[in-house]
């Protein structure tokens, strides 16, 4: 697969053209906007954020039998995708009262909802995204009533699914937005999944660990961005790597010297030599276990262990 | 001349060379913190002894990727003189600075007293007030100060004479017995190709005045003022 021409770019991602038929690359950018792209700035790796946990949450979505336009991450960055039609409605799912909702209800902050409420909203820069009814979408001609019917359908599906799946990762699912579109005939779940475009609130502090950090100016975005990452990739592709840290061989062991001296005088006499070195165990995340090797390989030749005076070899548990 | 005494996180030595510096041979002299990216207003640079970050790992293996170390390599390799004393020592052989490795004293203690040294190059920016073959008293203070090289290097260590101390006895023989911890070679203090670049196990600031037992190290701070001056 080989990435082709850019076919768009939008305000958080690039869309590039692949030589497999019907495939986008969706490479996700670091920048951030608000407010319509009133607001503008930097998160530094919030790409990199965005890219894996989409995959992660599409996979899961998948999994669970709602169709996604998503087929894989290609790079640290970039995932592959079907291209698809999109139809311009942002459907929102909301849990809790936030944003323009408390203001529209007239709720305070993080009120709880009934039950999870599905909107409509215009995918227009120019209009300002503005809130849409069912008989705006049919005067625009934006869907049709049936697609609407399994656009707020599906997302209500995702909301069951993801908001234990946050849950169990220590993290409210306060609301989320989703875009779909039309591949040969039938509608997919597209975009992407991040905290660009969810409210994540921790569990116990009820600390914001979204965009809200960034559209409010509360600081730490990077940091929240990538704690959200973290704690979703625990249980994703989490391994042990076992690393043990021997002498080189002809290099003189001083301790496992003292310690073959001090077997012998116990009677071990069986012991020919003692070399003793350093055992590291180390949890590593979100990377194949071909890769992970590769990784802590590195790890040792820079910083683990002593290539002048020390040997080192690698085990990996998955 | 103007020295920098670079300071990390378990440095215990820092003020020694510091007040050496500025009060027995009255030279300017500043810390110079660890996240410092730019050293190039100094002349000299003294790696000082301690345990830099617990010497966790190994000594001075999590120290050599400091943010100063980069500038300090950057500075070495301008011809910057850098002398690097016990931990400071490990430091510039973890930092790749120097060639070798330190293992642990093969008496398995850590050792802390005064040692002899015979000087084995006294034509370098470090011993030029030095005789060849000069005896100095200067202690050692160190639980990893067991030198090892390749045998490839060590054979060049010695033709280039980048060997500049060897561990001897008062009469400047120097022999196993008089080897304090099972240094290959009875090595005590290495340069690099250059000789800008000084390591050494025993501690030159701690024998820099009569009411510390010897001055010996002093010859050491003398030779590289000697050479600065020179230098112009």
């Amino acid at each position: 697969m080989e990435k082709k021409e850019l076919i768009s770019e939008g305000k958080s991602k690039r869309i590039y053209a692949t030589d497999q038929p019907g495939q986008i690359i969706l490479e996700f950018k670091d920048e951030a906007s608000a407010f319509d792209g009133k607001k503008k700035g930097i998160i530094p790796g919030k790409g990199r954020v965005n890219a894996r946990m989409s995959d992660i949450v599409f996979r899961q979505l998948e999994k669970r039998g709602i169709r996604t336009h998503h087929l894989r991450l290609v790079s640290e960055s970039e995932t592959l995708a079907w291209r698809l039609d999109m139809i311009p409605i942002e459907v929102a799912v909301r849990n809790y009262a936030a944003g323009s909702l408390a203001e529209r209800l007239g709720y305070p902050e993080r009120t709880e909802l009934k039950s999870p409420l599905v909107e409509f909203y215009y995918k227009n820069d120019r209009l300002g995204d503005p809130l849409l009814t069912r008989e705006h979408i049919r005067e625009l001609g934006l869907a049709k009533d049936e697609q609407l019917d399994e656009m707020a359908s599906t997302a209500l599906r995702v909301n069951e699914i993801l908001r234990p799946f946050f849950e169990a990762r220590g993290l409210i699912l306060a609301d989320f937005k989703l875009e779909f579109g039309m591949r040969e005939g039938k509608m997919l779940l597209g975009d992407e999944f991040s905290p660009d475009v969810c409210r994540l609130w921790d569990a116990e502090t009820l600390e914001i660990m979204d965009k809200d950090r960034f559209r409010r100016d509360l600081g730490g975005v990077e940091e929240a961005y990538a704690e959200v990452l973290r704690r979703i990739m625990e249980e994703e592709t989490g391994m042990t790597v076992y690393v043990y840290v021997t002498p080189k061989k002809g290099v003189l062991d001083p301790a496992g010297q003292a310690a073959l001296g001090a077997l012998k005088s116990l009677g071990f006499d069986e012991v020919g030599d003692v070399r003793i070195g350093k055992y590291i165990v180390l949890k590593v995340q979100g990377v194949e276990a071909e890769r992970a090797t590769e990784r802590v390989r590195e790890m040792c030749e820079r910083l683990l262990a002593n290539p002048v005076i020390e040997d080192f070899r690698v085990e990996i548990q998955e | 001349m103007k020295f920098g005494v670079v300071v990390f996180p378990g440095s215990n030595c820092e003020a020694d060379c510091y007040y050496v510096v500025d009060k027995v041979l009255r030279e300017d002299v500043d810390y110079v913190w660890h996240r410092e990216t730019d050293v190039s207003s100094y002349d000299c640079l003294i790696l000082p002894g301690g345990f830099s970050y617990g010497d966790y790992l190994r000594c001075g293996a999590i120290a050599r990727f400091s943010p100063v170390m980069e500038a300090v390599a950057d500075f070495a390799s301008r011809g910057g003189l850098v002398i690097g004393i016990c931990n400071g020592f490990q430091i510039l052989l973890e930092a790749g600075l120097l060639p070798g490795a330190m293992l642990r004293n093969t008496c398995l203690r850590f050792i802390c007293r005064f040692v002899h040294l015979r000087v084995e190059n006294a034509d370098t920016p470090w011993t030029n007030r030095a005789s060849l073959g000069q005896v100095l008293r200067i202690p050692i203070a160190h639980n990893e100060g067991n030198y090892v090289v390749d045998p490839e290097t060590y054979r060049r260590l010695e033709e280039e004479g980048r060997i500049i101390l060897r561990y001897c006895d008062p009469e400047g023989e120097v022999t196993q017995e008089a080897n304090p911890n099972g240094a290959m070679g009875n090595i005590a203090g290495i340069c690099n190709e250059g000789f800008n670049v000084f390591g050494l196990m025993p501690h030159p600031e701690r024998a820099s005045e009569e009411i510390l037992g010897s001055t010996d190290g002093l010859v050491i701070w003398e030779s590289v003022m000697a050479y600065n001056r020179e230098k112009g």
